[in-house]
């Protein structure tokens, strides 16, 4: 049925005199869990279907999405996206291309063992009490929490006027824990989640009490540690740093549409933009990560793009109108995040490469700094200026760890950080689930090993 | 249309619940996308859906769907039905609310946004788009121009039944500035309005002038002196306290105000108010989410804390009223938050200034749990003896929200709405500027 609509679609689109039309048609369901203190606060089950609708008219998008997927209903969507394109085509001074691929025939399942809709409410129930009750036995300074589970399983048909056709079935699991400890004035956040790609084997895998029981013990931790003073430090990174850092802070100005609204790396492939030990990827792999895919949102198939190698910049991320500009291959980077939205350029799974340190010599060997480890977000600009707030901190004096901190921020200029790297870990670890939210929200992974770098250190409340 | 919410009570009665609450929404919205110095795309989006939360006495069951025919709606009952009652009693929850009667509120619909024509959205993105390069130095890395309209229908067991609609444009554009080789900080200029009444030029052009502004930043040592924070940057630091109000972080422990109801939290002359019946609102509405008529709430009044911000669920376990801010099931948000004005002439703060910052951009965070405010302030200019010297670079506060509200030393005469927000400038003295 929803198939049939979506080939009429393309009819219409075509006979409006549109060069290019897509369709795409999801319908989906989530579940999702919170408990707090052992009562089930929240708990739903979200449906939904619709139908997103994009055409290229005269060198301009045009894009229609509803879902009340009546034939009248869904036609009359296809005549105003044409409209639209029409609308914006004779502002345009570059008209849109799209770079040339080969249409896709495929059928594409997310492997999982256990299928997440086939577990009963009662079982991913008691596993979100177990996990809660294991927070609240950490005593008294823990005042609030959220336990929560989420399952999604979907349905995306692709199909475009070349003749791609993509159906894609996907399963997604997902679990965090985040807990708050208080001690008077003292309040510490912190927060741990898993998911991805992955079916209910994930929750089997890990152990939700013991990763809860590790949230609270860290957030009661967190409450004795102290606000460092702020300034320029030498800095061991831990893996989850390092993916923020090559996600928000580079990542973010090796994506083509950034790159062309002139970003820090534009006009810059070839030359050397962070130390010789910093190799970056952005990869629709492994499986199971929540950034995996097989196509992007425009049909193309996914393949990896290494952005730096060895320190030099070798690439950005495309769709097919930013590959058509720069006349190279579109990478698979145009994602969208629901039938609801156009698809832009995203990252997908963003790493930096292993090295050839053993992480614990890497603080070994570092005279004075700090020690980060884990982070509570950040920001970060088109100029690669990143400001992270991190969970836990060290200092470091002659090798050791001497002293705790908390309240930490550290700030610096993506390339600048980069370029001072002088020691880079044999621990890559790709950390999910991420979430990155450039105008929509999309899953994305990001990760490397640990680091060692120059960056302003931030704190001294 | 008020008959799917209507049709969802039924059901969910007819079921066997002991009450449920139903909440259809429907919006249309014509968006008009700028990338890269380009128009990029246009776009039309018809959404709707239905929220449905069943009870079992105190056992609660959520629902979503976007399929609106009979069958979707039973459906969808069930599936929160099934939830309900797979879960366990929620002691904290005590009843749904009861019918009131709604406010009268005004400027919340505008016949020129419904029937508004996509050609003339794209026109107004040209608008803002050829007024922001006019500098050749300005580049647009994205921009939108969004107009929508909509309506909302709520409908509980206990005989709510509301229906409201009503119309918003939205405008933003970032602008980034090059001069040999260098880039500067990204600007962000955006209006939103329930009218047609934004003015897209204006728009473009203070973001190509605030991306202008920031070339030529110079690192400096650092200071303790003068902070003022522009507009934008208040709006962040508003909305920061204005979570630490919310009846959410109160009952759950983690909001430091939790236990200073009556007594002074800032100084004398702030006050702040949240209204969900002001003239024009962007949040302006007749009922909250779950149906509650919206009002006006004083939290701060001449520096005193008078209370939080509410929905039924929050207020029944502090044993309040509810004030009219459920922002769906069980949460809680902010209306149209409005801080009073100061006595400060804008140039006059300046003029004050020994030595400190001006600040139009903060990047980092503001954390209401316990005041940290840590991160780089963005667009920032120097300013020594009453002067704006240069913007800086590579500048970070940290400092304590909280302390900050006793800290404030003046506020601007003239406020900004910046979408729900109403604020003046906000300076503060002896402030920790690292460099």
């Amino acid at each position: 049925m929803s198939e049939d609509l979506a080939f009429r679609v393309l009819k219409e689109g075509t006979r409006l005199g549109a060069s290019y039309v897509e369709v795409r048609y999801q319908e989906g369901a989530t579940t999702s869990l919170r408990v707090r203190k052992g009562v089930v606060e929240a708990s739903s089950v979200s449906t939904f279907k619709g139908m997103g609708i994009r055409v290229l008219k005269e060198g301009s998008w045009g894009f229609a999405c509803l879902e009340d997927l009546t034939l009248e209903k869904v036609i009359e969507a296809a005549n105003s996206a044409v409209k639209l394109a029409s609308s914006s085509s004779g502002s345009r001074s570059r008209k849109a291309e799209i770079a040339k691929v080969n249409p896709a025939k495929d059928r594409v399942k997310t492997k999982v063992i256990r299928i997440p809709s086939e577990v009963s409410i009662e079982e991913k129930l008691g596993i979100v009490f177990d996990a809660d009750k294991a927070v609240w036995d950490k005593g008294e300074n823990i005042v609030d929490d959220s336990i929560i589970y989420a399952d999604y399983s979907g349905k995306k048909l692709f199909l475009t006027s070349e003749g791609t056709e993509i159906e894609a079935d996907e399963i997604r699991t997902y679990f965090a824990v985040q807990v708050s400890a208080r001690e008077a004035d003292r309040v510490s956040p912190a927060y741990e989640a898993i998911g991805g790609t992955t079916g209910f084997e994930i929750i089997e895998r890990n152990d939700p009490v013991k990763m809860a029981d590790e949230v609270a013990s860290r957030a009661i931790r967190l409450l004795d540690a102290s606000v460092p003073k702020g300034g320029f430090s030498t800095c061991v990174l831990d893996n989850k740093i390092v993916g923020l850092l090559v996600h928000e802070a580079l990542g973010h100005t090796a994506e083509a549409d950034f790159v062309l609204s002139g970003s820090i790396l534009a006009g810059k492939i070839g030359e050397q933009v962070a130390s010789e030990y910093v190799t970056i990827v952005d990869s629709p792999e492994p499986a199971g990560a929540n950034g995996w895919m097989r196509y992007d949102d425009e049909g193309v198939k996914a393949r990896p793009v290494k952005i730096v190698e060895k320190g030099v910049l070798k690439g950005f991320m495309h769709s097919r109108e930013s590959a058509a500009i720069f006349g190279v291959e579109p990478t698979g980077n145009a994602r969208a995040q629901s039938y609801s939205h156009v698809p832009l350029i995203r990252m997908r799974n963003t790493y930096m490469e292993a090295g050839d340190w053993d992480p614990e010599e890497i603080i070994r060997e570092t005279r004075e700094g700090f020690y980060l480890k884990g982070s509570l977000g950040g920001q970060a600009d088109s100029n690669g200026e990143f400001t992270f707030s991190v969970q836990e901190a060290w200092r470091i004096d002659k090798g050791e760890l001497v002293e705790p901190f908390r309240g930490v921020a550290i700030s610096g200029s993506a390339v600048e950080v980069l370029k001072s790297v002088d020691a880079v870990g044999k621990d890559l670890k790709i950390i999910s689930p991420g979430n990155c939210g450039k105008f929509q929200w999309v899953p994305v992974d990001n990760g490397g090993p640990h680091i060692r770098a120059r960056m302003i250190v931030g704190g001294g409340l | 249309m008020s008959e799917v919410v209507e049709k969802t009570v039924k059901k969910g009665l007819a079921l066997g619940a002991s009450g449920v609450e139903a909440h259809y929404s429907i919006a249309r919205n014509v968006e008009v996308k700028i990338e890269s110095n380009e128009i990029s795309d246009a776009s039309l989006r018809i959404n709707r859906s239905l929220h449905i939360a069943v009870f079992l006495g105190k056992r609660l069951g959520f629902s979503r769907t976007t399929d609106v025919s009979a069958k979707g709606i039973e459906n969808a009952v069930e599936n929160a039905y099934h939830l309900a009652s797979s879960s366990n009693e929620n002691p904290l929850w005590k009843k749904l609310p009861s019918p009131r009667p709604f406010p009268s509120v005004r400027g919340t619909f505008d016949e020129r946004i419904y029937s508004f024509e996509p050609d003339n959205a794209v026109k107004l993105a040209k608008e803002m788009l050829s007024e922001a390069r006019k500098d050749s130095r300005v580049s647009i890395p994205g921009g939108l121009v969004s107009l929508a309209h909509g309506e909302t229908h709520v409908a509980n067991s206990l005989g709510v039944l509301g229906s409201d609609k009503g119309t918003g444009i939205s405008m933003e554009l970032m602008a980034v500035a090059k001069n040999n080789g260098e880039v500067g900080s990204f600007a962000l200029a955006w209006e939103a309005s329930r009218k047609l009444d934004l003015n897209p030029v204006e728009i473009g052009r203070e973001a190509a002038t605030k991306a202008v502004e920031s070339l030529g930043a110079k690192k400096i040592e650092s200071l303790r002196g003068t902070l003022i924070l522009d507009y934008d940057v208040a709006v962040e630091f508003v909305s920061a306290l204005s979570e630490a109000l919310n009846g959410d972080m109160v009952w759950r422990g983690s909001s430091p105000l939790k236990d200073k109801v009556g007594q002074e939290v800032a100084v004398s002359f702030f006050s702040l108010v949240d209204d969900g019946t002001l003239d024009g609102g962007v949040s302006t509405s007749l009922f909250d989410y779950e149906g509650v008529p919206r009002m006006r709430t004083i939290l701060i009044d001449q520096g005193v804390l008078k209370g939080f911000l509410h929905n039924t669920y929050t207020a029944g376990i502090l044993g309040v009223e509810t004030t009219g801010n459920a922002s769906g099931f069980l949460s809680v948000a902010p209306s149209n938050i409005v801080v009073s004005s100061g006595d400060w002439g804008a140039d006059e703060m300046v003029k004050n200034v020994k030595r400190g910052l001006i600040v139009k951009r903060f990047s980092g965070y503001m954390r209401p749990e316990d005041g940290v405010v840590s991160g780089s302030v963005k667009q920032a200019f120097l300013v020594e003896n009453g002067e704006v010297k240069h913007p800086v670079k590579e500048c970070m506060i940290s400092e304590n929200l909280y302390a900050l509200l006793k800290n404030i030393a003046g506020m601007s005469r003239i406020v900004r709405k910046r979408g729900q927000f109403t604020v003046p400038q906000v300076m503060f003295e002896n402030v920790s500027i690292v460099g």
